[in-house]
């Protein structure tokens, strides 16, 4: 498995405890939809999003995700980063859209995607 | 073991404190990865709807050695149509719960997929969801 360090470049800020980046990932999991990450996101993906809230801490402490990347820079308010600390997941953040996350962690190797 | 908790209508901020606790009673207890999934999801989905859609409400969790129960109950204002509400994409959730991330019309028929039975009641005094999962079926 892959490390949320992995993850970073000058596109990602790690909004969590250095500790969180030592975060094991394996899937992706793209959505704006908390209920349809809860339906079909599988355990150790990162969960890739623009819903920014407290909920989506939630939902990801529910299934095991252990990292979210919020995209289009959307606010991150210090609730939300307390409660990613205290669940340890890593919370990223980046000015991409979500899906050129996908595409960039595709290019860079850091995600390989069987078709 | 049997917990209860209180759920507060609108609040977003504390939506997701009785499921967050079920997990960390039900990981403490070493039970498989896959049944804890299945109760939080449905825990969660049915804990967001009575913030959504209710005045507030209670849970109630009921572990035994044959299954895991959870119980949702709230006081109304109700679902005006179950049938239309089991359906997946059908919702009356507003702006703010489709800017929280919910709303999508996918909480009933998560719920069902993840319980092993399922029971709902509503009229325009509460809804009473009924959850139970089995811990022999994996």
């Amino acid at each position: 498995m892959k490390t949320a360090k992995e993850l970073l470049t000058k596109d990602y800020i790690c909004l969590t405890n250095e500790v969180t980046l030592m975060n094991a990932w394996e899937h992706l999991y793209v959505t704006d939809l908390l209920s349809q990450a809860i339906k079909s996101a599988e355990k150790n993906s990162i969960l890739i999003t623009l819903i920014s809230h407290e909920t989506t801490v939630g939902v990801a402490m529910m299934l095991d995700l252990p990292v979210i990347i919020i995209t289009e820079n959307k606010y991150v308010t210090e609730t939300m980063i307390t409660k990613c600390n205290e669940e340890n997941i890593c919370l990223i953040k980046t000015s991409l859209k979500s899906y050129e996350v996908v595409l960039d962690l595709y290019r860079r190797g850091v995600y390989e995607i069987s078709l | 073991m049997v917990k209860e908790y209180q759920i507060i209508a609108r609040n977003y901020d504390l939506a997701g404190h009785a499921s967050s606790d079920i997990k960390r009673t039900l990981k403490s207890l070493n039970l498989p990865w896959d049944l804890i999934k299945r109760v939080c999801a449905a825990s969660y989905e049915a804990e967001i709807n009575v913030v959504i859609h209710s005045v507030g409400g209670y849970a109630t969790f009921d572990l035994t050695e044959d299954a895991i129960t959870l119980d949702f109950y709230d006081d109304g204002p109700g679902i005006p149509n179950i049938e239309l509400a089991m359906l997946e994409g059908f919702s009356t959730a507003t702006e703010l719960d489709h800017a929280n991330g919910f709303g999508a019309g996918m909480g009933l028929p998560n719920m069902k997929r993840s319980a092993d039975l399922m029971e709902l009641k509503s009229d325009i005094y509460g809804t009473h969801v009924h959850l139970v999962f089995f811990r022999s079926r994996l």
